[in-house]
């Protein structure tokens, strides 16, 4: 049939089929930014468009109902080239972060402000209610809206958005838009789906409806005949290659436990075999025509059922050792069924798969016993935040894999691109030059695209077909076969003084990995590293066991292990101060961590290696707990005018990293142009976090030129150096650091080059604002020296360099204060406030920095209130949209809802800057758990504290 | 997918066409083409257009048309406020921008807030085929005739809704609307079995007035519900938070506060 609709106001025929669904319909007529992020669930509102007069999801109709009718999308509403009031609102308060669905969230905030021009923060909610964002955490957009409201009026109108730091400092510390928020806000093509050529092939993958089997058998001769279909992958023709999934540095701490296709399948949604055909719909043909027999086998889902003596073996597999094999090796390896396949362990790990250990480690420092003996209490608790909690990035996990001659073409959502390169080379057993890959703009990650998960399988099927292929994750594999956050069981064991010192640490932690190892150690460590060390204790034990399942797999999410040994540490400590009879507030002073200590517990924690004390520099502890406690009205009781409901309040400690000292890597070239502006290379991936912003302005503050005159390429393994990667929070500590060595040297050349063409000595000559060189007899502008530079006679392109390695730590901390309402009647939990003061240094970019912590605290109390993946006894996760699992929107978050920066100055890191993006996620289930304890007295121990859950200890059922 | 979509000229023809060619009537498309929807159908007769969508009192009636959005319905201030209060249950505007009330009562979703709402204010549907017969006998018997008005009579008694949910854009636990008038109660509840049901019994005996109590009606409505265990939430947490709703419900309708 033939349509007729006005989109974008311009009248267009469009030849569909009736049910044809729109949203897909608008990609096929070139509008990439309506997305799906959902497939037509209408949760997300990625798809959402304005049709005649309302904003409607687009997934939810089809091509017959928009026939006659009028049609806009984002490209409406910059169609002049520049950004409406909305969206540039929306860029300068800082809400567009990965922007995945800012296309949407513009329309929205548009049709409100047409509809009710000076709205109040109960139509803001109302209108962004079709809107899921992962990202920001929602405050921020009140503030967009405000702005948006003025500049209607003035265009030029400006407000402060964020504090701002450092008057000595032109750009870092300072409000300045994210250099790549305009973009995203216009809804450019600029993610991996956009790049997708025409006559492209697609790929689907057929996924084992088993937790645990083996594959007896597997015929694809009748899907391989349909016309269309390219080729079918399975265990027969692909690469016996061991990797782990795990994108983390060589030699990693996680096993090499995987293959391309295996024989055996370990969850329920494990690769089977994978289609490349012509289009979707022959794709998923052929996927229905692949005939396997399976053995099914008894799926193990728990941490108990895994350590059961008895136990159903997830890997009982041949398993190697690069070094370190242990003695009786071979004694193990014998008799072992071939369809299982290797464990390799780059190093001991304490891992041993034919009892479902994939890793484990102990330590400690001082002796425990003796401090538990030199107690006056102790207490023992066992803490279980084992629900399975599911990133959920907007835009799903995809790439786009083609060959340009010989060499492999990978265009990524990817937080590492250069592990990418390197493991789908040895997957391929090809060498890294022959593979370029391309981080394009990421719509999410949150650290579950630290981890390949369909990147080397696509890349394989590319290089032996030779044919371009796009793959997508649809948003049920994205919960079947993405990775999420390990399930743990922490029993802590406390001992301390009448007077609430603390004499006796003890964590005993047990996690469940799901069936493959990404990850295995080195999330349920940092549980450990990210928790104890807030409090200062001399007599430390930690004993990590982490279990192989066949649950979906587990990887890294933000916070990687540290929200769950947050929980475990913060509530031990409060129910030590419960039994003391002191305030949490007290207890938390009188032992937590100061500037200027030795956290020796760290010799014992290093990822994968010998760990190192580690001194702190810098801590904002102080002033975050005295003015939290300030804003809270810490001690003041609150009552509610409804009888049934008690409020509590709650507080918690919070501290990360900035990257792995010891680990990482980060690289950075800085080149003059001949116009003298400036193009920066970073290895380093921006997820939408900044991290391009930073490193620009840094740039632009050493250089003292404008921030337009830095452009800035990053993530790209042919034209960028080396970065380890975006996780860890250590994008502003290393690469950012990397950006700044690079223009310091540039800086350097600036200065050697000027002083020759300037004939004057190098120490009489400045660099000024704006961009040039002032000496004692002249000036010289950057344009004119790289004009000198790159003639004919000129001593080359003036190219910078940076590498940044260290043995330092720069710790963000943190205080989050929650104050909850629980009706006793229903159990029903508000967060009415919750306020996360935050010390992550020097905040470079103030207002991103906020959204950052927003977003995370939102993550958080999704975890503790509402999120959890459910499985059937055979291990079937049933709620595989995203609806159904329960993430929060604007309407739940906390009606007061503050994020304050903390400033302190860390001499390690860049500008004195720390991490921010992950430590905020670590505060919100403590805070929350203790608020309620303090409202109805009783402790909620598991994920997710639900309704349920508080009326059953209370008795009600 | 869907190859046919007819589009009519009138009602009657949509009714012509739906039976003729055993196709499905498509409204605002919120549960025809959800993902999530159990519908696959291949051919649809569209109904936009068609309907009325406007709200209009007719003597000691409200009469509000089937093709009106429940956005637009939230909108209008004559709808009696629980009724509104029950569409802005919904937590995303966008689908109370296309989701029309005639299409919501068709669905007949346990999980609809609407439906436990009509049926406590007895409302009535108006068929295109001249039939008007209550909401609830519509659901139970009546589902082939395509709805063109929904009928509000003037109710005696307080009617309140409300809803019990994880998070508010989640499945919701419990949907319910109760109204308590001299002589009559009604109490509908809906997400306990696959469709809405009424208390009988338990309204019987406020009616009576044998229930007086908040503690009576819990416990009367503790006997009448045995709901199964759900995706996230016990049965035993399931039957308590509807006695408790209900019961808290029933005493507000009563004027009684505790």
């Amino acid at each position: 049939m033939k349509i007729r609709i006005v989109l974008n106001g311009t009248p267009r025929e469009i030849t569909t089929e009736p049910g044809e669904n729109v949203q897909k319909l608008l990609k096929r007529v070139g509008i990439n930014s309506v997305r799906d992020s959902d497939n037509g669930y209408a949760f997300a509102g990625s798809d959402l468009i304005w049709l005649n007069g309302k904003i409607v999801y687009a997934s939810l109709l089809i091509a017959a109902q928009i026939d006659g009718k009028e049609i806009r999308t984002v490209e409406w509403l910059s169609r002049d080239g520049v950004l409406s009031p909305v969206q540039s609102a929306m860029v300068d308060a800082g809400v567009v972060q990965s922007g995945y669905n800012m296309p949407a969230a513009a329309l929205l905030l548009d049709d409100l402000l047409n509809r009710i021009p000076n709205p109040t923060k109960e139509d803001i909610r109302d209108a962004l209610s079709p809107l899921y964002v992962r990202d920001s955490g929602y405050e921020q957009f009140f503030k967009a809206v405000e702005l948006a409201v003025a500049r209607r009026k003035d265009p030029d109108y400006i407000t402060t958005i964020a504090p701002e730091f450092r008057d000595d400092l032109r750009f870092v510390g300072k409000v300045k838009r994210k250099v790549d928020a305009a973009k995203l806000a216009r809804g450019e093509r600029v993610f991996v789906e956009d790049r997708v050529e025409p006559g492209s092939c697609v790929m689907k993958v057929l996924r084992s409806p088993h937790a645990h089997a083996y594959i007896n058998a597997i015929d694809t001769s009748e899907a391989k005949e349909i016309p269309g279909v390219v080729e079918i992958f399975t265990y027969e023709n692909t690469p016996e290659v061991w990797y782990t999934q795990a994108g983390q540095c060589f030699p990693e701490p996680s096993p090499y436990d995987r293959r391309l296709i295996g024989r055996k399948v370990r969850h329920v949604g494990d690769r089977v075999a994978a289609v490349v055909a012509e289009t979707e719909e022959i794709a998923e043909t052929a996927l229905e025509r692949i005939r396997v027999d399976y053995e099914v086998l008894p799926p193990v889902l728990t941490i108990d059922e895994a350590a059961a003596p008895d136990a159903p073996i997830i890997h009982h597999s041949e398993t190697r050792y690069r070094t370190g094999a242990p003695a009786d090796l071979e004694e193990r390896n014998k008799d072992l069924d071939p369809r299982e396949g290797k464990v390799i362990y780059m190093f001991p790990i304490g891992g041993n798969p034919h009892k479902n250990i994939a890793a484990s480690v102990s330590g400690g420092i001082g002796d425990i016993e003796k401090g538990f003996a030199e107690a006056d209490v102790v207490i023992e608790r066992t803490y279980e935040p084992s629900s399975h909690v599911q990133c959920t990035p907007l835009e799903t996990h995809t790439v786009y894999t083609k060959m340009e001659g010989d060499r492999l073409i990978m265009h990524c959502s990817t937080q590492v691109p250069f592990h990418v390169r390197r493991i789908t080379a040895s997957v391929l057993g090809i060498s890294e030059n022959r593979i370029r890959v391309v981080k394009e703009r990421v719509g999410g990650g949150y650290g579950s695209k630290q981890d390949i998960l369909l990147e080397e399988l696509c890349a394989y099927a590319t290089y032996k077909t030779g044919r371009a292929i796009f793959y997508q994750y649809s948003r049920r594999e994205e919960f079947e076969a993405a990775s999420t956050r390990k399930p743990m069981k922490i029993r802590m064991k406390l001992g301390a003084k009448k007077d609430g010192t603390l004499t006796a640490i003890y964590m005993d932690l047990k996690a469940n990995t799901g069936p493959y190892g990404a990850h295995a150690l080195t999330v349920p460590m940092n549980a450990c590293s990210k928790s104890l060390p807030l409090f200062l204790c001399e007599n430390v034990k930690f004993d990590v066991t982490v279990y192989y399942s066949n649950i979906s797999p587990t990887g890294a999410y933000q916070g990687y292990g540290a929200p769950k040994g947050s929980f475990a540490m913060q509530m031990a400590a409060a129910e030590m101060a419960e039994t003391l009879g002191m305030d949490p507030f007290e207890f938390i002073e009188k032992n937590r961590v100061r500037e200027g200590v030795m956290l020796e517990i760290l010799k014992c924690l290093g990822e994968g290696r010998e760990g190192a004390a580690a001194p702190v520099e810098s801590c904002g502890l102080s002033p975050a707990l005295e003015q939290g406690a300030r804003m809270i009205e810490w001690g003041k009781r609150e009552v509610s005018d409804d009888p049934d409901v008690k409020i509590g309040k709650g507080v918690a400690i919070v501290q990360q990293g900035s990257g792995l000292p010891g680990l990482d890597q980060s690289n950075a070239t800085i080149k003059m142009l001949g116009d003298g502006t400036f193009m920066l290379f970073t290895g380093g991936a921006d997820l939408g976090t900044g991290l391009d912003t930073v490193c620009v302005k840094m740039a632009a503050e050493e250089l003292a030129t404008d921030m337009d005159n830095i452009g800035i390429l990053s993530g790209d393994t042919d034209n960028t150096p080396f970065d380890s990667g975006a996780f860890a929070s250590s994008g502003t500590f290393f690469s950012g650091s990397a950006a700044l060595l690079a223009a310091r040297d540039m800086k350097r050349k600036i200065l050697e080059a000027a002083a020759r063409v300037m004939g004057e000595s190098e120490e009489d000559l400045t660099i000024t604002y704006p961009g040039k060189v002032v000496g004692k007899k002249g000036e010289l502008t950057y344009k004119e020296l790289a004009w000198h530079t790159q003639a004919g006679e000129g001593i080359g392109q003036l190219i910078g360099e940076g590498h940044f390695t260290t043995d330092k730590f720069a710790f963000p901390y943190g205080a989050h204060f929650a104050q909850v309402a629980v009706n006793t009647r229903t159990g029903a939990i508000e967060v009415q406030k919750y306020y996360a003061l935050m010390d992550a240094g020097m905040p470079i970019n103030p207002e991103l920095a906020e959204g950052q912590i927003y977003g995370a605290v939102v993550k958080s109390i999704g975890h503790t209130l509402y999120e959890n993946v459910v499985y059937d006894r055979e291990g079937h996760p049933l709620n595989t949209e995203l609806r159904s699992y329960g993430p929060p929107i604007i309407k739940d978050i906390p009606d007061d809802f503050k994020a304050v920066l903390i400033y302190t100055d860390d001499p390690y890191g860049p500008y004195g800057a720390k991490s921010v993006s992950e430590v905020s996620v670590n505060g919100a289930a403590p805070a929350i758990a203790s608020a309620i304890h303090d409202a109805v007295g009783v402790w909620l121990r598991s994920w997710p504290i639900t309704p349920e859950a508080v009326l059953k200890e209370l008795g009600k059922i | 997918m869907i190859q046919h979509a007819y589009k009519p000229a009138s009602l009657e023809e949509a009714v012509e066409l739906r039976n003729k060619e055993k196709a499905i009537y498509l409204s605002g498309g919120t549960q025809v083409n959800w993902a999530g929807s159990n519908l696959h159908p291949e051919k649809v007769v569209l109904l936009e257009g068609l309907l009325p969508d406007t709200v209009k009192k007719v003597n000691d009636r409200l009469e509000i048309g089937a093709g009106i959005t429940l956005q637009a319905l939230m909108d209008t201030r004559d709808v009696p406020e629980p009724l509104r209060r029950a569409a802005e249950f919904i937590f995303s505007r966008s689908v109370r921008n296309m989701a029309t009330l005639g299409g919501n009562i068709a669905a007949n979703r346990t999980d609809s807030y609407v439906i436990p709402a009509l049926i406590a204010l007895n409302a009535w549907v108006k068929t295109v085929d001249g039939g008007e017969i209550p909401v609830e006998e519509y659901l139970t018997r009546g589902k082939d005739a395509l709805i063109e008005w929904v009928i509000l009579p003037e109710v005696a008694g307080r009617c309140v809704v409300d809803r019990a949910a994880l998070s508010a854009a989640a499945y919701p636990t419990l949907t319910l609307a109760v109204r308590v008038a001299d002589g009559e109660t009604v109490i509908a509840v809906g997400c306990l079995a696959d469709h809405v049901i009424r208390l009988k019994a338990v309204e019987e005996n406020i009616t009576s007035g044998e229930l007086t109590s908040e503690e009576a009606v819990f416990n009367a409505v503790c006997e009448a519900v045995d709901p199964p265990d759900s995706l996230k939430e016990s049965g035993p947490y399931r039957k308590y938070i509807t006695a408790t709703m209900v019961a808290r419900a029933v005493m507000e309708c009563m004027g009684v506060t505790s």
